[in-house]
């Protein structure tokens, strides 16, 4: 298996060891923590699992086993961050972030060396506000005007056009 | 000069159907402004009511000699009809939707204050707006990011009483060095029991209004429980950007704006979460924290790299 990070349509920050990857299609935001993070620049597509796990063994004071980057693979695929789907080896069952902890025996600040991703949904216009805003937009050419910041001219209840 | 043009809408050919009704209305007065970009004019039935309507303009409001504008709203001022029992209905209208019916004129103002605020904050060109609320202590700003009813606004009252300055109850305005410019809207403060707000100055609560921009000294995660103990967590900088994404008002739409404003705003700000219960009990602790990290930024530099980890 040779994971693929995904690059279209994503934009990445690197924010001190961490990433931040906003999903310009899904309008999702990630955050990967600094093992997801190496594990994520070593998914090129050239380098398989038990490579990745090799090179993270140099990287980390913690034991790291390939449980801990199919850990990270995981995720990532949950969060469609990968390029294609996983496909594990018959022998490989997936562990949760609760079975590595117990199988490697990690205890106290190790257990932060696992990698984690979470994520947001950005906001629309409507939920950046409580009530509802209506910005006029399609003055005269039905509703197929400019919203500010990118938002979609559509028809409202009651009449008229606005952003939502 | 307010009242002597009427504002039209950009593209507004005049002959519009949806806005044909509205347009027929006699308009008596009327006034253009730009706040931050964002080009709005509000049209009114009833001259009297443009001068009180002034002090519900957003913060940085300057008027426009153009009468050409993005967002008009037209308000039909109720007042008493020619029956003495009957009242007329207050009526706001943004473009063409009707945004509010009611007899209360106060009512129908804040709604429009709300609705310029919001335009404000989307129209914004070189500004990003975020959800929170902003005071600065040692030159340095305290962003609270939340949403409605998360508590900002006594948290940032609170801290204003302590002798911070007031930089706002609802936005944080970040420019793209991420430096916190100053959005002084009056600190709209909820009464205990109900939904009814009480407009108040930061004068009033004895503090004063922050004039320049700052840079951001720390970032406040948190949303009032009663009976909730502060027990912060340091988040690390990417938790950080995230908390602050989620507040951002065109997150979606100006996106890597967003996260190059972020970035720049909180590479050295330490961001702390957790509940919290009464807003006077926070104000020691926040305070103090700002001041020791700002003389201890070696600490702070090392705690921020834990939280990394």
């Amino acid at each position: 298996m040779i994971p693929h990070a995904r690059s279209e349509k994503l934009l990445i920050q690197k924010v001190g060891d961490e990433l931040v990857i906003y999903d310009q299609e899904r309008h999702r935001a990630h955050r990967l923590n600094r093992t997801a993070t190496t594990i994520w620049h070593h998914c090129d597509g050239k380098t398989d699992v038990a490579g990745i796990t090799a090179l993270l063994e140099g990287e980390f004071p913690s034991p790291v086993t390939q449980d801990v980057v199919w850990l990270a693979l995981g995720q990532l695929e949950k969060k469609q961050l990968l390029s294609g789907p996983l496909s594990r080896p018959g022998d490989c069952i997936s562990l949760t972030r609760r079975q590595v902890i117990h199988k490697l025996g990690l205890i106290g600040t190790f257990t932060l060396l696992l990698p984690v991703v979470t994520s947001i949904v950005a906001p629309t216009l409507a939920s950046a506000q409580s009530g509802i805003t209506r910005f006029t937009c399609g003055v005269g050419m039905g509703c197929s005007g400019t919203c500010p910041g990118g938002g979609t001219c559509t028809s409202l209840t009651g009449g008229g056009c606005g952003c939502r | 000069m307010p009242g002597t043009t009427l504002p039209k809408l950009k593209g507004s050919t005049g002959c519009v159907p949806c806005m044909a009704k509205l347009d027929r209305l006699e308009w008596a007065a009327g006034l253009s402004f730009v706040s931050y970009g964002a080009r709005i004019g509000i049209r009114v039935n009833e001259p009297a009511v443009l001068p009180e309507l002034t002090a519900y303009l957003p913060p940085g409001s300057k008027l426009s000699p153009s009468p050409i504008v993005d967002d008009l709203y037209s308000l039909i001022h109720g007042g008493n009809g020619q029956v003495a029992s009957v009242r007329r209905y207050n009526l706001l209208y943004a473009g063409s939707q009707r945004l509010a019916r009611t007899i209360d004129s106060k009512e129908v103002l804040e709604r429009l204050e709300s609705e310029m605020h919001f335009n404000v904050a989307v129209r914004a060109r070189r500004k990003l707006f975020i959800h929170a609320g902003v005071v600065g202590w040692h030159g340095r700003a305290i962003v609270i990011p939340g949403r409605s009813m998360s508590g900002k606004t006594s948290l940032t009252a609170a801290l204003v009483r302590a002798g911070a300055v007031y930089y706002s109850d609802e936005y944080a305005v970040l420019d793209a060095q991420g430096r916190v410019h100053p959005y002084p809207k009056m600190l709209s403060l909820r009464h205990e029991n109900d939904e009814r707000r009480e407009k108040c100055s930061a004068e009033s609560l004895g503090g004063r209004v922050g004039k320049r921009p700052l840079n951001v000294g720390l970032i406040v995660v948190t949303k009032y429980r009663q009976g909730a103990r502060w027990r912060p967590r340091l988040l690390s900088p990417g938790e950080a950007v995230l908390a602050l994404l989620d507040n951002t008002v065109l997150a979606r739409y100006r996106s890597k704006m967003a996260l190059d404003t972020l970035q720049s705003a909180m590479t050295v700000a330490p961001t702390l979460k957790s509940s919290r219960g009464e807003a006077e009990e926070m104000v020691e602790p926040l305070l103090s924290y700002l001041e020791s990290s700002l003389t201890s930024p070696s600490i702070l530099e090392h705690t921020i790299q834990e939280a990394s980890s």
